[in-house]
C-alpha cells in the first residue's frame, strides 16, 4: 500500500507528461487535457485515499515505526545511505494532508486553468510536486531527504513560471530558485555537521542518539568555540527558514503569487513551505536541545509573524494578501516550535494547510469570476453574486482569524498558550508573545479588509466587460469540502494532536511532547485575541465604511510608515541595492578581470599565435594544383636526400 | 648485339618523345607525341620480355586512354589559350633541382644493386614457355584479388565520372552573378524579426 | 656492347626525370600536367617490369597491370573534371584555377 501512495503521484505526471508533450504538439487538445487531468486527479486522490487507509490501519498496529527498506544507495566509510521510506503516525497525517490538499488542488485545476493552456503539463507538475513532497516527507534519512527538498524547489520553479511566456512568473520563478538554493547550503552544512557529530544521516538515528549526551561537544574555528548542535541547529534553520519563507529570507513568496492560483494553494497548504516546518519538526531533538536556535526562531519568527500580518493589511493584490497571512501564519508555527511545543506546531500546520488551501482557491474563484482581475479595490458587492465563494472565504477567514468553533482557534490559542505557560519566560520568549498577539489583531484587519473589499463595498469594475458569475459547480464543491474540514479539524482532533490524547500520535518520537489539554487553555488570552478581533473589526468598519475619508488622512499624517508598510519595508529593494546589484557588478567586474587577464593572455594569445603562425605560412596555399604537384615533387626530392645522407655517411 | 640497337634506337626515340610531350605548345601534339613514348616503351617491354604487357599498353592505354586524351584536347579547343613561354624563371630552379635529382636517383640505384649484370631471363624463367599463360595463372590464381579490385576501381571510376558529368547536366548550377550581387539592398535582405515563444520564424 | 640493367635504369630515370620537368615547367596548362604524370607513370611501369626480369619475378607484371588500372581511372576521373571545369570557366588555365588559395 505504501508503494501506491508514494508511487502513484509518481505515475500520474509519468503519464501526464506524456501526454502533455502530444499536447504540445496537437495545440491543446481538449480531450487529451481531461484524459491528463482525470489520470493526475484520480491517482492522487487514490493516493490520499490510501494514505488515509494507511494510517487507520496504523492506529491499530503496536509497532510505532515502520520502516520499508528499498535498498542501500551507497555506503562510504561510516556514512550508509539507505533507499528507505519511515513511516510513523505523524509522517502518515502529513502525507494524508499533501495527498488529500494536492488531490484536491487537482480536481481544482480542471474548472480554473483556462482552456489555452496545457493542462497535462500543469497536471504533470502539480503530480510531480505531490510526489517529492510525499517522497520527502517519507524519506529515511537526511539524504534521501534532500532529494524530496530539492525537488519541491524544482517544481516550484516549473510551476510558478508555467505562464512562462510573461514576464513576471519568469523573474519569480528564478528568485524562488535561487533563495532556495542559496538556503541549501544550510541544509548541507547542517548535515555534514550532524554526521560529523554522531556518524549518521538517519532520523531514527537523530531522534534515538541521546542528542543530550554530545549537547556539549565543541568545535573551534578561527578560534570560535562554537557548539556542534548549534550549529547544526542554525544551518538548518536557515534551510527552513528560506523554505518556509521566514523573514529575511521570505522575498521569493510574495513573487511567486504569479503562479497559477491552484499552485499557489497547493505551494502554501500543504506542500512547498511546511517543508521548512517539517523538517524542523523531524529534527526536533535538536531543537530541544540548542537554546540558542530557539532563541533565534523566537525573533525571526516574531518579526515573521508580525511582518506578514502587517504587510498584509495594505497589500491590494488579493493573492499577496493571502500569502502575507501564509507567512504570518508560519511565523505562529515557528514560534510553536521556538518554545518547543512541537505539537502546537504541527497542528497549526495540519490545520492551517485546510484553511488556507480554502482561501487559496477561493480567491481563484473569484479570481476566476472577475475574469482575472486580481486587485481588491477593484472588485466589491460580490457577494450577491458568487455566494458559495463568500460563504467559503469567511469560513476561512474566520479560521485564520481564530474564532473559537473554527480550526484556526484551536492551533492558534494552543500556540499562545505554549507560550504563555512555558517554563523559561526569557526576553525573547516574551516578546514572541507579544508579537503573537499583535499579529491576531493585524490578522483581523487585513481579513475583514479584504472580505469588505472584495464582497461588500461599491462595485468598482466595469460591469459591460467583466460578467461576474459564480464558479463551476467543481471549484464549488472543492470549497465546500475544505470549508467543512477547516471548521471541523480543530475542535474534533485537538486532544489527539495537542491535548490529552495526543502521546497516541507522538509515541515513538524520541523528545518531550508538551500537551495542553483543552481545559488547561487561558481563557484570558482568548478574550484577549477575540478582543484584538473585534477592535480590528472596528477600525475596519470605521475606516472602510463609516469614515471613508479616514484613510486618506492617516495616510497624509504618517506618510512614511504608510509607504513603509505599502513598500513591504522596502525587502526587496534593500536585497537589490546590497545583495543583486553587487553581485552583478562583482560578477561583470570578475568577467571583465577574465577577459583582460586570463582570456587575453592566456587563450587568446595562443589563439593569435596560432592565427598569425597559420597566416605567415599560408603562402604556400597558393591554390594551384600544379603548385601542389610542385610541392610533392619536392617532397619525394627532400626524403631522397634525406636517405642519401643517412646513406651516404654509412 | 641486335638487343642493343633496339634499345638504344627505342630508347632514345621515347627519351626525345618524352620531352616533346613536356615541351610541346600545342596539347594535340603533346597527346600524339605521348602515343609516340607509349608505342616505344611498349617496344622497351618486349625487350624485357613482357610482351602481354606491351600489347596491353598499346591496346589498352594508346587505344583507349591516350585517346581520350585526344578527344577531351580537342573537344575543349585548347588553341587559344595556350600561349605559354618555354623557360621561366623557374626553369633554373627546376633544372638544378632535377640534376641533383637524378644524381641521387643513380646512387641509389647503384647503392641497390649489388652486380650490374645483363637483364637476360634465366632459363627457368625462358623454359616457361608461354610467359602470357604463366601470366594468367598468376594474375587468376594467386592474385586474383589485386585483378578484382582493379575491376572494381575501374566501375568506381566509371560510375563517379558518369555521375559527376550527369549532375552537371541536370542540377542547377549555382554562378556567381555579380550584377545581382550588387543591386541587392540591405532592406531586401536583411529583417530584424522579434521572434515569438513558442511560433519561431515563419 | 652488353645493356646491362644500368642502361635500362639510366633509360627509365631520365623519362622520369623528364616528367618531373614537365611538372615543374608546366603553369598553364592543367592537361600538360596531366600528360606530364602520365609520363612519370610510364617510367615507373618501365622501373618494374625491369626489376621483374631482373629477378625473374612475374610480381613486377603483375603491379604494372594494376598500375595501368588505376592511372587509367585517375585519368578518367581528371579528364570528366576537367571538361566540367572547362564547362563553367571557359578556360583550362591553371593560374586562373586558384579558389583552393589560403
Amino acid at each position: 500500500m505504501i508503494w501506491y501512495i508514494i508511487l502513484l503521484p509518481f505515475l500520474g505526471f509519468i503519464a501526464a507528461g506524456i501526454i502533455s508533450i502530444f499536447n504540445a504538439k496537437k495545440e491543446n487538445n481538449n480531450s487529451l487535457n481531461f484524459l491528463a487531468w482525470l489520470l493526475t486527479t484520480f491517482a492522487t486522490g487514490l493516493s490520499a485515499v490510501f494514505s488515509l487507509w494507511f494510517f487507520m490501519n496504523m492506529t491499530k498496529m503496536s509497532e510505532t515505526t515502520i520502516v520499508y527498506e528499498l535498498q542501500d544507495w551507497f555506503i562510504s566509510g561510516n556514512l550508509i545511505v539507505n533507499f528507505a521510506f519511515t513511516f510513523d503516525k505523524l509522517v502518515a497525517i502529513m502525507v494524508f494532508v499533501v495527498a488529500f490538499i494536492s488531490f484536491m488542488v487537482h480536481f481544482y485545476s480542471y474548472f480554473y486553468i483556462s482552456k489555452e493552456d496545457n493542462l497535462a503539463r500543469f497536471q504533470s507538475y502539480l503530480s510531480l510536486f505531490t510526489f517529492s513532497m510525499i517522497f520527502l516527507v517519507t524519506s529515511s534519512n537526511l539524504i534521501q531527504m534532500f532529494i524530496g527538498w530539492e525537488l519541491i524547489s524544482f517544481c516550484s520553479y516549473l510551476l510558478i513560471a508555467f505562464w512562462y511566456k510573461e514576464e513576471a512568473p519568469k523573474k519569480a520563478s528564478a528568485k524562488a530558485f535561487l533563495v532556495n538554493r542559496f538556503a541549501d547550503i544550510g541544509y548541507l552544512l547542517g548535515t555534514f555537521a550532524l554526521f560529523a557529530l554522531i556518524r549518521s544521516v538517519n532520523f531514527a538515528d537523530i531522534q534515538s542518539a541521546a542528542i543530550s549526551n554530545v549537547a556539549w561537544i565543541h568545535f573551534s574555528i578561527f578560534g570560535v568555540d562554537i557548539n556542534y548542535i548549534d550549529f547544526i541547529a542554525v544551518c538548518f534553520l536557515l534551510a527552513a527558514f528560506a523554505k518556509s519563507s521566514q523573514i529575511i529570507l521570505h522575498i521569493w513568496l510574495p513573487d511567486a503569487m504569479e503562479a497559477p492560483t491552484p499552485v499557489s494553494a497547493l505551494l502554501h497548504a500543504a506542500t512547498m513551505v511546511t517543508a521548512g516546518v517539517f523538517l524542523i519538526i523531524k529534527l526536533a531533538p535538536i531543537y530541544e536541545v540548542s537554546i540558542l536556535a530557539r532563541n533565534i526562531i523566537l525573533i525571526f519568527a516574531g518579526l515573521t509573524a508580525l511582518y506578514g500580518a502587517v504587510v498584509a493589511c495594505m497589500q491590494k493584490d488579493i493573492k499577496r494578501i493571502i500569502a502575507y497571512s501564509t507567512m504570518s501564519q508560519l511565523g505562529y508555527m515557528f514560534l510553536a516550535i521556538g518554545v518547543g511545543a512541537f505539537s502546537a506546531a504541527f497542528f497549526h500546520l495540519f490545520t492551517h494547510a485546510f484553511f488556507k488551501a480554502l482561501l487559496f482557491l477561493a480567491a481563484g474563484s473569484v479570481i476566476h469570476g472577475m475574469s482575472g482581475e486580481q486587485n481588491i479595490s477593484k472588485m466589491g458587492n460580490l457577494w450577491r453574486k458568487m455566494p458559495i465563494t463568500y460563504v467559503c472565504m469567511i469560513v476561512g477567514f474566520l479560521a485564520l482569524i481564530g474564532i473559537p468553533g473554527f480550526a484556526g482557534f484551536y492551533s492558534k490559542e494552543a500556540i499562545i498558550n505554549f507560550i504563555y505557560d512555558n517554563d523559561v519566560q526569557s526576553n525573547y520568549v516574551i516578546f514572541a508573545y507579544y508579537s503573537a498577539i499583535i499579529a491576531v489583531f493585524f490578522t483581523s484587519f487585513y481579513s475583514l479588509r479584504l472580505i469588505i473589499n472584495v464582497f461588500h463595498l461599491k462595485e468598482n469594475y466595469n460591469k459591460e466587460h467583466i460578467h461576474v458569475h459564480e464558479s463551476p459547480i467543481g471549484i464549488l464543491f472543492v470549497l465546500v469540502v475544505l470549508a467543512i474540514l477547516s471548521v471541523l479539524t480543530g475542535s474534533f482532533l485537538y486532544d489527539s494532536f495537542v491535548g490529552e490524547t495526543s502521546q497516541f500520535i507522538w509515541s515513538g518520537l524520541y523528545f518531550t511532547v508538551k500537551t495542553m489539554p483543552k481545559d488547561n487553555l487561558e481563557h484570558s488570552i482568548e478574550y484577549l485575541t477575540l478582543g484584538l478581533a473585534f477592535v480590528a473589526f472596528l477600525l475596519v468598519y470605521v475606516i472602510y465604511i463609516r469614515e471613508r475619508g479616514l484613510s486618506a488622512s492617516m495616510k497624509k499624517t504618517f506618510p512614511s510608515v504608510y509607504n513603509l508598510v505599502l513598500n513591504k519595508f522596502y525587502f526587496d529593494e534593500i536585497y537589490e541595492y546590497f545583495i543583486v546589484n553587487p553581485s552583478l557588478k562583482l560578477s561583470r567586474k570578475l568577467g571583465r578581470f577574465d577577459d583582460d587577464s586570463y582570456d587575453k593572455y592566456g587563450v587568446n594569445l595562443f589563439a593569435s599565435f596560432v592565427y598569425r603562425v597559420s597566416r605567415t605560412f599560408s603562402f604556400l596555399q597558393t591554390g594551384f594544383i600544379n603548385f601542389y604537384a610542385v610541392i610533392m615533387v619536392l617532397g619525394v626530392f627532400l626524403i631522397l636526400t634525406y636517405c642519401f645522407f643517412i646513406l651516404g655517411i654509412k | 648485339m641486335l638487343e642493343a640497337i633496339i634499345f638504344y634506337l627505342f630508347g632514345t626515340v621515347l627519351v626525345l618523345a618524352a620531352m616533346g610531350v613536356v615541351l610541346a605548345k600545342n596539347p594535340v601534339y603533346s597527346v600524339l607525341l605521348l602515343i609516340f613514348a607509349f608505342f616505344n616503351a611498349a617496344a622497351i617491354f618486349v625487350l624485357l620480355k613482357a610482351e602481354f604487357l606491351a600489347m596491353v599498353l598499346i591496346i589498352v592505354y594508346v587505344g583507349a586512354v591516350a585517346v581520350l586524351f585526344l578527344f577531351v584536347v580537342m573537344l575543349i579547343n585548347l588553341r587559344t589559350a595556350e600561349k605559354r613561354k618555354l623557360f621561366t624563371k623557374y626553369t633554373i630552379f627546376a633544372l638544378i633541382l632535377l640534376v641533383i635529382l637524378g644524381i641521387e636517383l643513380c646512387i641509389f640505384m647503384f647503392k641497390g644493386i649489388s652486380d650490374i649484370k645483363p637483364v637476360i631471363l634465366d632459363s627457368n624463367f625462358a623454359q616457361l614457355g608461354d610467359a602470357v599463360s604463366y601470366f594468367g595463372q598468376l594474375i587468376f590464381n594467386k592474385y586474383y584479388y589485386l585483378f578484382l579490385v582493379g575491376g572494381l576501381i575501374l566501375t568506381v571510376a566509371m560510375i563517379g565520372a558518369v555521375i559527376i558529368v550527369d549532375k552537371e547536366e541536370t542540377s542547377n548550377n549555382q554562378r556567381q552573378d555579380v550584377f545581382l550581387q550588387n543591386i541587392r539592398s540591405k532592406e531586401n535582405s536583411v529583417k530584424a524579426v522579434k521572434v515569438e515563444i513558442e511560433k519561431g520564424i515563419k | 656492347m652488353e645493356i646491362t640493367i644500368f642502361h635500362y635504369l639510366m633509360l627509365s630515370g631520365l623519362v622520369f626525370l623528364i616528367g618531373v620537368f614537365g611538372i615543374f615547367l608546366n603553369r598553364k596548362s592543367i592537361i600538360s600536367l596531366i600528360m606530364s604524370v602520365e609520363v612519370i607513370f610510364l617510367a615507373i611501369n618501365i622501373n618494374f617490369i625491369i626489376f621483374a626480369s631482373y629477378w625473374n619475378d612475374f610480381k613486377g607484371h603483375v603491379l604494372v597491370l594494376f598500375i595501368l588500372t588505376v592511372s587509367a581511372a585517375e585519368i578518367a576521373i581528371a579528364l570528366v573534371a576537367l571538361v566540367i571545369y572547362f564547362n563553367n570557366r571557359h578556360t583550362t588555365i591553371v593560374d586562373d584555377l586558384s579558389n583552393l588559395r589560403g
